[in-house]
């Protein structure tokens, strides 16, 4: 089967208040790191892949041909299916810079996934981004121009100061710009980000409470599915065949190649990932931290990341494919998560309702108590 | 050198914080027992837990050695007593083993209800009473005032009473001089059949029971044949000796006057206790002594581990602590929410929080306890009567004809100005007022007839709260009475909880219901369904609250192929869910068990 590959591009333009993944805003190393990426992807011969998918960080940091050089390491090395899915993650941009869009789609990359948060500018400095909401709506007009038609927009809710009202505006925004795919997220407090220290201080975030969050969230679900998206993840909304294709191999415990510093694999059955860490990863004789892979985790694996998806979890490929046997417990638990309006479960498949994505944690760990 | 006439066997009577403990080390000083350099803090306060709480818990004695003025050297033994209600009747046991005691108190807080308590106790025992006012060096004593207090409460001189710091060590050598001068020397025939009284007894995992004892009559030595005159136990002595603050010092004969210790490879606790008199298998004393009784849990509660797979860890532990404290008794019980566990009875309250403590710290047992409650009297319809220490067997229906609950005798010593503070807490607690003295022109005794039930909830925390410390409190149990009750349940979700329920008076059911629901919605979290939190009588709800289903708990962002931080995230959850109880559908967190049992005094 063709697998997913991902590459890692961990240097930003500053580190916004929230973020705790991979990345430097010192940029200084740029050109080495590009070289042991390239080195890296050489190393691979002749494994097939559909999906390539730059991730950061802020890969649309890089230049066009910067990016042309990898893109051109990867076809290469893999074999690249002809209607393969190339995301570049990217931030709003201010013009100048937005001419290397045309650059990014001539390089190859045919979608565009676009860090675009929130369109309040209060918010957004809040989180410290570094844009405003102009520049997002100004990136979204030229990356169409250019010739982009499948465009993701990130859209984050829960923030500070956020209200109802100002978290669905930015939806309708989002949605009169005639994007394919939306993803919106709950802000989680993490322990190494401003935010986190803030909190651990004692100082007040003006954070909504659990309810209004709820609400944002359902409301989201509403607004899309109205608008024609198809809300196919916890997180995730899409028109019509635009699911991330990339992402969803990860949900449905496909195979995927991560390269790059932190970036995490799913190869022959194993997974690993590569230290977060450019220096370590620029010196090839790095070490991989592979994790315990045992049957049992591959099992639980399955249904998590199954749940996320509106698919669900297939229990019959859970049976055949995992050898989890599905007890009387688990049929009981399952009425009663149906009963509850958190889950529907039906034809042997079990997926979570909007409600119960929402409180996913909870039900897969009930899920799991009753297997 | 045997030499009755110049022994002295005292205790020292005290109110918790008075000063028995430093005065206590002061004399093992003085007399150059031990050293200042030895001097642990207070050495007779052994275990780690009474050091904490500021109380004796278990009676201790120690003997001294003293020369007198005249040249004469005196063996003083001193026997300590517990200082708290609980232990009432050691302490009368104790006491009745000495000629006399120090009345010490404190020249700035002036006689408190216990202090008053026990030196009745120690009227009632014919005992020789030296007031010692003590703490005199604070800014605030006011000895002469106590004195006087002293004279007019108790009706004993106290103008010659020494003014000591048992801190600073301020005269407390005058204290030794009374105690020889003062206190009867034993009266004493070794010619006599043994005749002995037993006024404490330890487990020891070498010796087996170590019985400490007060010789009346006769002489014991290694090797003879002794038996309780009471329990009926026979046993052969393997060592007598007296008891220094190092240990024990080993005699070949302990004899008429003295305090000694005796092993005699006894197994178990409950072959000696306390109260009960040693004699010869061969030569018996006519008479025991009488007083003798067995000690009778007054509260009761169920302790369960909260690690179902630790039941047989409590159950050894429980075994380990009942060697050393014949009064805890305990039966296996089971409880549908919370497994298999022990319904424990207690001499008091503090007794039964002494051994939850020691059960956690010295045994490292996580506990889950049940509301503690009293033994109810229960006359059925067809006329039997039915003693009950467990609200699960409290009749349903109409099948009681009555219920009855313990009353005690309370009295309560308190400066005037909070009479009127006390008179309305004991009203909020049924009390019944019986009458009212004033000892001084700035104190007065209260007595109250309290229900044994309201005074082991909060009653203490409450009183002292409100007083701000100053009243003190004492009873005495004073047989049951008709009481309106009823059986109170908690359910969750609709079904249930057991361990939750308790039997509780019907005008204070409903406030009871409404604090407990109220404190259940608290702390149980918030899960993915609604569960209804309801107090009932009968089937018949009088309070309910709702814990709210939860809205949010979700990894939101599952991104980049790093699914290590669900997985971290759901290991934490399963963790979480093993410090919680599974009732039904809904889990309950230990805390939320804990939690119901303090009542506030709001």
């Amino acid at each position: 089967m063709n697998k997913g590959l991902y590459i890692h591009f961990p240097f930003c333009r500053k580190k916004c208040n929230y973020c705790d993944f991979y990345s430097l805003a010192d940029g200084s190393r740029k050109g080495e790191y590009i070289d042991a990426l390239c080195r890296e992807i050489k190393a691979y011969k002749g494994i097939s892949v559909d999906t390539v998918y730059f991730g950061g960080g802020t890969p649309s940091l890089m230049s066009g041909s910067e990016l042309e050089k990898l893109l051109d390491a990867v076809y290469t090395s893999f074999d690249v299916d002809k209607n393969a899915e190339i995301t570049l993650e990217a931030n709003p941009m201010s013009v100048n810079e937005g001419e290397k869009l045309k650059a990014f789609k001539s390089a190859g990359i045919n979608r565009l996934s676009l860090g675009v948060q929130s369109f309040s500018d209060t918010e957004l400095k809040e989180l410290g981004r570094g844009h405003t909401a102009q520049d997002a709506v100004d990136t979204v007009k030229r990356a169409q121009e250019a010739g982009f038609d499948n465009i993701s927009i990130d859209l984050m809710f829960a923030l500070p100061r956020q209200t109802l009202d100002s978290f669905t505006k930015g939806l309708d925004t989002a949605l009169s710009l005639g994007v394919q795919h939306i993803s919106t997220y709950a802000l989680s407090i993490e322990d190494k980000t401003v935010f986190g220290v803030k909190q651990r201080r004692g100082e007040n975030l003006f954070l909504p409470d659990e309810d209004v969050e709820a609400e944002m969230y359902f409301s989201a679900c509403e607004r899309l599915s109205q608008a024609g998206f198809e809300h196919y993840e916890i997180s995730n909304f899409a028109k019509d065949g635009f699911r991330s294709r990339h992402n969803m191999k990860y949900w449905q415990a496909e195979e995927y190649i991560g390269i790059g510093a932190s970036a995490h694999s799913y190869f022959e059955g194993v997974r690993y990932s590569m230290p977060s860490d450019i220096s370590a990863f620029c010196n090839e004789a790095r070490r991989l931290d592979s994790y315990t892979n045992t049957p049992e985790d591959r099992a639980e694996e399955f249904i998590f990341l199954s749940l996320r998806l509106s698919d669900g979890l297939n229990l019959q490929r859970l049976e055949k494919e995992y050898g989890v046997r599905i007890t009387h417990q688990f049929e009981i638990t399952a009425r009663e998560l149906v009963d509850a309006g958190l889950c529907k479960y039906d034809n042997g498949v079990l997926s979570l309702t909007h409600k119960g994505f929402f409180v996913s944690n909870s039900v897969i760990v009930k899920i799991f108590e009753a297997l | 050198m045997y030499k009755p006439e110049n022994i002295r066997n005292f205790s020292i009577i005290a109110h918790i914080d008075h000063g028995k403990s430093t005065l206590a080390d002061r004399l093992l000083e003085t007399t150059g027992t031990v050293s200042h350099r030895e001097m642990e803090e207070q050495l007779l306060d052994n275990m780690e837990l009474e050091r904490e709480r500021g109380i004796t818990i278990k009676a201790r004695a120690v003997k001294l050695e003293y020369t007198a003025d005249d040249g004469e050297v005196y063996s003083l033994n001193l026997i300590d007593t517990p200082g708290h209600v609980d232990f009432n009747y050691e302490v009368s046991r104790s006491l009745s083993a000495c000629e006399g005691a120090l009345l010490v108190v404190d020249a700035s807080q002036g006689i408190e209800a216990q202090t008053l308590a026990n030196t009745y106790l120690a009227l009632d025992n014919d005992l020789e009473i030296i007031p010692v006012i003590n703490k005199i060096d604070l800014p605030s004593a006011q000895p002469d005032k106590v004195k006087q207090e002293i004279e007019d409460v108790i009706g004993i001189p106290a103008e010659d009473a020494p003014c000591i710091s048992a801190k600073t060590g301020l005269n407390v050598e005058d204290v030794l001089k009374a105690v020889v001068r003062d206190i009867p020397a034993p009266k004493a025939d070794i010619t006599k059949p043994l005749k002995a009284l037993i006024f404490d007894a330890v487990y020891d995992s070498y010796r087996g029971v170590i019985v400490y004892v007060r010789i009346f009559d006769g002489k014991l030595s290694a090797g003879d044949r002794i038996r309780m005159m009471n329990t009926g136990a026979e046993f052969d002595v393997v060592e007598v000796g007296h008891l220094r603050p190092f240990g024990l010092e080993k005699r070949d004969c302990v004899m008429a006057g003295e305090v000694a210790y005796v092993t005699a490879s006894i197994k178990s606790l409950s072959e000696t206790d306390v109260g009960d008199t040693v004699t010869l298998a061969e030569n018996q004393t006519e008479e025991a002594f009488p007083g003798y009784k067995k000690a009778l849990p007054m509260v009761y509660s169920g302790i369960y581990p909260a690690d179902g797979a630790r039941y047989g860890d409590l159950r050894d532990a429980l075994e380990k602590l009942q060697l050393n404290d014949a009064a805890l008794m305990f039966e296996a019980e089971s409880s549908i929410a919370l497994g298999f566990g022990f319904r424990c009875g207690f001499l008091g309250l503090l007794h039964m929080e002494v051994i939850q403590d020691r059960l956690e710290r010295e045994f490292n047992l996580d506990l889950i306890t049940t509301a503690p409650g009293v033994i109810y009297k229960i006359v059925m319809k067809n006329g039997e009567v039915k003693y009950i220490d467990n609200p699960q067997n409290f009749p349903t229906g109409d099948e009681a004809e009555e219920t009855c609950e313990p009353i005690v005798k309370a009295t309560i010593f308190t400066p005037v100005d909070y009479v009127g503070t006390i008179m309305e807490l004991c009203q909020e607690r049924r009390g019944v007022f019986k009458d009212m003295k004033y000892i001084t022109s700035d104190r007065a005794e209260l007595h109250y007839a309290l229900p044994l039930n309201e005074i082991i909830y909060d009653f203490f925390d409450a009183l002292k709260s409100r007083t701000k410390g100053y009243a003190s409190l004492d009873y005495e149990l004073a047989g049951y009475e008709k009481s309106s009750l009823v059986k109170l349940d908690i359910l969750l979700n609709g079904s249930m909880v057991d361990a939750l329920s308790f039997i509780v008076h019907t005008e204070k059911a409903y406030g009871r219901a409404r604090k407990i629901v109220e404190k259940l919605k608290e702390n149980i979290p918030r899960q993915l369904f609604e569960i209804p939190v309801q107090a009932a009588i009968g089937g018949k709800v009088i309070a309910r609250e709702t814990v709210k289903a939860m809205r949010k708990d979700v990894l939101a962002k599952c991104y980049g192929g790093d699914i290590t931080r669900k997985k971290k995230l759901l290991e934490k959850q399963k963790e979480g869910k093993k410090k919680m109880r599974s009732l039904g559908t809904v889990e309950v967190p230990h805390e939320a068990f804990m939690a119901v049992l303090k009542f506030d005094d709001e």
